[in-house]
């Protein structure tokens, strides 16, 4: 790494983290401009908000603090991260608008539900992708020029009801404002000595300026403007970089052939863009993907997806997340690359399946073009490109759901009567009597937040207006609606369900252990989870060691995932949202199977209230014990076409257990067949010593680990401590 | 048909070619001193307990110290059911032929990507031939391609049995010279090299599969010895060196077995085992590998 590289990362890190980067940069300081931002809401007050937010972004966009430097190829704006306007005017409107909306008994029930984590209910505005395509063919002149195309075909078709004038005026506002900005960052850069990037970046800022990016650079510079814009000044809009590799595989080539750039200065280029983002520290990571098919189809991976992850790799940085979109035909040679990242600890790569989606959407009404370019939009999903915005403001927590069942209604921890009367546990003669109640309480709670998301999203524009999104959505244009609101083709709305595999564990362990062998009775068993397992340890190590659990390609276990999954989403599949789209059903956990676990009571399965819940539909902590073919063929057990959005599994396995030639050709074999067996997305880590450490010290945590000894693996915990320690000793010296 | 086995090994990805399941078969006419699996050499059922993990409540009714126990009975079982956290455990059971094949047809998407398929390991395969076949014919049927892991000592019929149905042999040569094999196995090594030899002369794919213990069994001579055989042997594809590990020792403690105290207590050096391969490598042109 040379002396330059150094500077320009130490540069890039303090432009994202210190608090006294923008001390002497041209603009009103980050507290004073929201000072001045709220004044402006108090101002446009009785202005619709779209128009208030306009006037907001605009304001943000001509006076906030920026900085270019010779040590950077992008440019450094003091919204980033700090999302101003979310304070001056979104918080105080989102407020407003559940005020509004939701009785004082309906937001008891949502406080109510969300304290003890048994539902939530959010507004979702974290997972779209614009139409990258269009940002580039078009850039800021061009998006605004198209606005004011369709503004005025819409005045045509309607010229006495002009009430989408606030919708293509807010929208003009804000891409005028991006020029503004442009101007404003070309003047800083004019200040910067003419050679190599601050000279590269003046050309670039100033074609960006007059139309739409010509070079890869430009390119690439247009995207990240797009994005800051978008997701840290209009706020919260652009998920995804998109599939990067595709989108800018034409500016690279022209490069190439033109001498414009070596594929050394691409590199540089890249560099710089991706230490951005590892720079910033974002908590969810910003992702792009790569791969897919060509409308050709062929596959999309190409010289510039090799370059981009050689790059990520030579960095060796986490972040952004990546995706790939896994096709029958992706290059091996591609997978093999970033498997061999994920090999040596670059576990955030994760592969999505082609087939998947494409099987999915079709099923779900959307063209074959649809489903053959459809994007990854946030950790996992997947969506129509240019045409959708999919939200998630509902989360169940199935294992709480199992609570109440066990309770008849009543919530644990709160005492209060969060559920359904189905019947006290002394009432259930038979398993399939109680699974019923579990299905009816799992219902109700669904049935009766369905309403509410219903109120909640029907005006996502009071909360949040979206214009520099919509103003990169076409039907959004030709029909003057929001993007974000209904103003998408497609509007679809998914009902995440968490905690799955808990859930499967602990009814299997119902099944068993009371009604089948009649170890104890239901009311025995509710007692004894009420007092977390205290004084009945022996039986609480009997649940969590029984190795009859989901992940393990075991009929009962997985038999009660699937159905409880497939129950759900027979009901709520297609269920129409109320912005013009349908409900969806999703298998993902996100971040709950941690955050939520305090507020978990004990489960039959043997874990304790604390204990990590599972997560997405991988096994619980410690109980994939049959390797990753066994949670693989568990999975592949969904029908993947019910749950659009999210059917992910996280697969745990050691660096012994995938070494050399053999263990590579392993791993993308178990991807290729996840994916061709529909399978949606698939993320592995592979474990390294410290690890090793962690789980001999946490055993209960890692009961899932293998490793490989010799010609065999074996669990970790099933060898001893001594075994152990040699192993990690070894690991040592990888 | 049934068998006795002392379990399965999904994605399993060293014993034969792709992603496999291995089932280990029980019983063993070797008693290799640094043997890997001593739960897999009594033909019955044996009881381990995993000391380290038992809580000592007495649910097993002391049985877990009582080891080691071969064939338990019906009483026994049941008490090792009763261990909550399953230290005690029973290594082995009795499947039937299709059960087997029930359990390694869960993978069979993972072998068509992968080129993989079953692998009968042990033990030894050869202890229970009329088993073994029984599987490689139901595999067959199904489309299951099969490995065959064997230490070579039994029976030729068998093992050329199996042939038409064995995509490859995993071949054990363990010791060269036939006194020392002897001493370090149980029994010389003259009915495995015969064998050896009339399985490559009837034209099956053999890997030699070597495992090797410093200053037990890793002398020169029987490096020379295994790079002649390979040499000789048309039909052996490639060497596995299999490097020594202590990991087993504490296999034995759960059965409450000793482990030979002559064996090494860690594990060989990089350069060691970079010697073997280089060593062999130099003396015979088939692939030397780790698997």
């Amino acid at each position: 790494m040379n002396r330059h590289w150094e500077e320009s990362c130490a540069y890039m890190e303090r432009k994202y983290t210190d608090p006294d980067f923008y001390q002497d940069a041209p603009g009103i300081p980050l507290a004073e401009l929201i000072q001045e931002l709220k004044k402006l809401e108090e101002r446009d007050r009785n202005l619709p908000r779209v128009m208030s937010k306009a006037h907001a972004v605009a304001f943000t966009l001509e006076n906030m603090q920026i900085a270019v430097s010779d040590l950077d190829y992008f440019p450094a704006l003091a919204s980033c991260q700090k999302r101003p306007t979310t304070r001056s005017h979104m918080s105080d409107w989102g407020f407003k608008y559940v005020a509004q909306i939701f009785s004082a008994a309906e937001q008891q029930i949502i406080a109510d539900c969300r304290d003890p984590r048994v539902v939530q209910l959010r507004t979702d505005f974290d997972h779209s992708v614009p139409d990258w395509d269009a940002v580039l063919e078009l850039g800021f002149s061009g998006l605004l020029e198209r606005v004011c195309r369709f503004e005025e075909s819409k005045r045509s078709e309607f010229p006495a009801h002009p009430e989408y004038q606030a919708f293509y005026e807010s929208i003009k506002i804000e891409y005028r404002a991006a020029l503004v900005l442009l101007d404003r960052l070309i003047a800083e850069a004019e200040k910067l000595p003419p050679h190599r990037k601050g000279g590269e970046l003046l050309r670039a800022l100033r074609q960006l300026r007059s139309g739409k990016a010509e070079t890869f650079y430009e390119a690439l510079l247009q995207i990240w403007l797009f994005f800051q814009l978008s997701e840290y000044v209009d706020c919260i809009q652009t998920r995804s970089f998109g599939n990067l590799d595709r989108i800018l595989y034409p500016y690279f080539q022209r490069d190439i052939a033109g001498g414009r750039f070596t594929e050394a200065d691409i590199r540089e280029i890249i560099r710089h863009f991706l230490y951005q983002i590892t720079a910033m520290h974002y908590t969810v990571g910003h992702p792009f993907y790569f791969g897919g098919t060509n409308a050709d189809g062929s596959s999309a991976i190409n010289r510039l997806s090799a370059i981009l992850l050689e790059e990520y790799a030579d960095l060796g940085i986490f972040d952004p997340k990546l995706q790939i979109k896994v096709s029958a035909d992706t290059p091996p040679d591609f997978l093999d690359f970033a498997l061999n990242l994920i090999r040596s600890g670059r576990n955030s790569i994760a592969f999505v399946g082609e087939p998947c989606i494409v099987r999915t959407m079709l099923k779900h009404g959307y063209s074959l073009r649809e489903a053959q370019t459809a994007d990854i939009k946030g950790c996992y999903e997947y969506c129509a490109r240019g045409s959708t915005v999919e939200t998630a403001p509902l989360t169940i927590n199935t294992a709480k759901i199992l609570g109440l069942t066990l309770r008849n209604g009543v919530e644990l921890l709160s005492g209060k009567p969060l559920g359904l009367v189905t019947g006290k546990a002394e009432s259930f003669t038979t398993f399939k009597q109680f699974y019923r109640a579990y299905l009816k309480q799992l219902f109700f709670q669904i049935d009766r937040f369905i309403p509410l998301v219903l109120r909640l999203e029907k005006d996502m524009d009071m909360i949040n207006p979206a214009p520099f999104f919509s103003g990169t959505v076409e039907n959004s244009l030709r029909t003057a609606q929001d993007g974000y609101a209904r103003g998408c083709r497609y509007n679809n709305t998914n009902i995440w369900l968490c905690g799955m595999a808990t859930t499967a564990d602990s009814l299997t362990a119902i099944k068993r252990y009371v009604f089948d062998k009649k170890e104890l009775t239901l009311p025995e068993l509710v007692e004894i989870l009420d007092r977390d397992f205290e004084g009945n340890e022996l039986l609480r190590q009997r649940l969590l060691h029984d190795p009859e659990k989901y992940g393990n390609d075991m009929e009962l276990p997985d038999l009660l995932a699937t159905h409880v999954a497939h129950a759900a989403a027979r009901r709520y599949n297609g269920k129409p949202n109320s912005r013009g789209g349908f409900f969806t059903m999703s298998l993902h956990a996100s971040n709950r199977f941690i955050q939520w676990a305090d507020q978990v009571e004990a489960t039959p399965d043997g874990r304790k209230r604390g204990d990590e819940l599972s997560k997405n539909m991988s096994a619980t902590q410690g109980n994939a014990l049959k390797g990753a073919t066994a949670i693989i063929n568990s999975v592949l057990k969904f029908d993947s076409s019910c749950f659009m959005a999210d059917l992910p599994v996280d697969i745990m396995l050691h660096p012994s257990e995938v070494k050399g030639e053999a263990g590579l050709a392993a791993m993308r074999a178990l991807v290729m067949s996840f994916i061709k067996n529909y399978g949606h997305a698939i993320h592995f880590n592979v474990m390294d010593c410290d690890t090793l450490r962690k789980a001999q010290n946490e055993p209960e945590k890692y009961r899932h680990l293998q490793v490989r000894i010799c010609g065999w693996n074996v669990l970790w915990n099933s060898i001893p401590k001594a075994e152990q320690d040699a192993y990690i000793r070894q690991a040592e010296v990888l | 048909m049934s068998g006795v086995i002392l379990d399965y090994e999904h994605f399993a990805i060293h014993d034969g070619p792709g992603i496999r399941t291995v089932v280990f078969l029980k019983g063993c006419p070797l008693r290799c001193i640094w043997c890997h699996t001593p739960d897999s050499q009594a033909k019955f059922p044996e009881l381990a307990c995993k000391s380290e993990r038992c809580l000592h409540c007495g649910c097993c009714g002391g049985l877990s110290g009582q080891l080691p126990v071969v064939n338990p009975d019906e009483s026994q079982l049941d008490a090792v059911s009763h261990c909550p956290v399953r230290a005690l455990e029973c290594r082995g059971k009795v499947v039937s032929a299709e059960e087997v094949i029930a359990e390694a047809a869960k993978d069979m998407c993972f072998y068509q990507e992968s080129g993989g398929g079953l692998t009968i390991s042990g033990g030894e395969p050869l202890f229970q031939p009329e088993f073994t076949r029984e599987i490689l014919h139901l595999a067959d049927a199904k489309g299951i391609r099969c490995c065959i892991e064997s230490c070579g000592w039994g029976d030729y019929k068998h093992l050329q049995s199996f042939i038409p149905y064995t995509e490859a042999f995993l071949f054990d040569w363990k010791v060269s010279d036939p006194e020392l094999h002897r001493r370090l196995t149980g029994a010389d090594n003259l009915l495995i090299r015969e064998n050896l030899c009339k399985l490559n002369a009837d034209g099956a794919a053999i890997f030699l599969r070597c495992p090797l213990v410093p200053g037990i069994n890793d002398q020169d001579e029987h490096l020379d010895t295994i790079a002649r055989l390979a040499e000789e042997l048309t039909n052996v594809k490639a060497i596995h060196i299999e490097p020594y590990h202590p990991m087993a020792r504490g296999k034995y403690l759960e059965l409450n077995r000793i482990f030979d105290p002559q064996l090494p207590d860690g594990f060989p050096p990089a350069e060691l085992i970079d010697h073997y391969i280089s060593y062999i490598g130099q003396r015979c042109s088939k692939p030397v590998l780790l698997p």
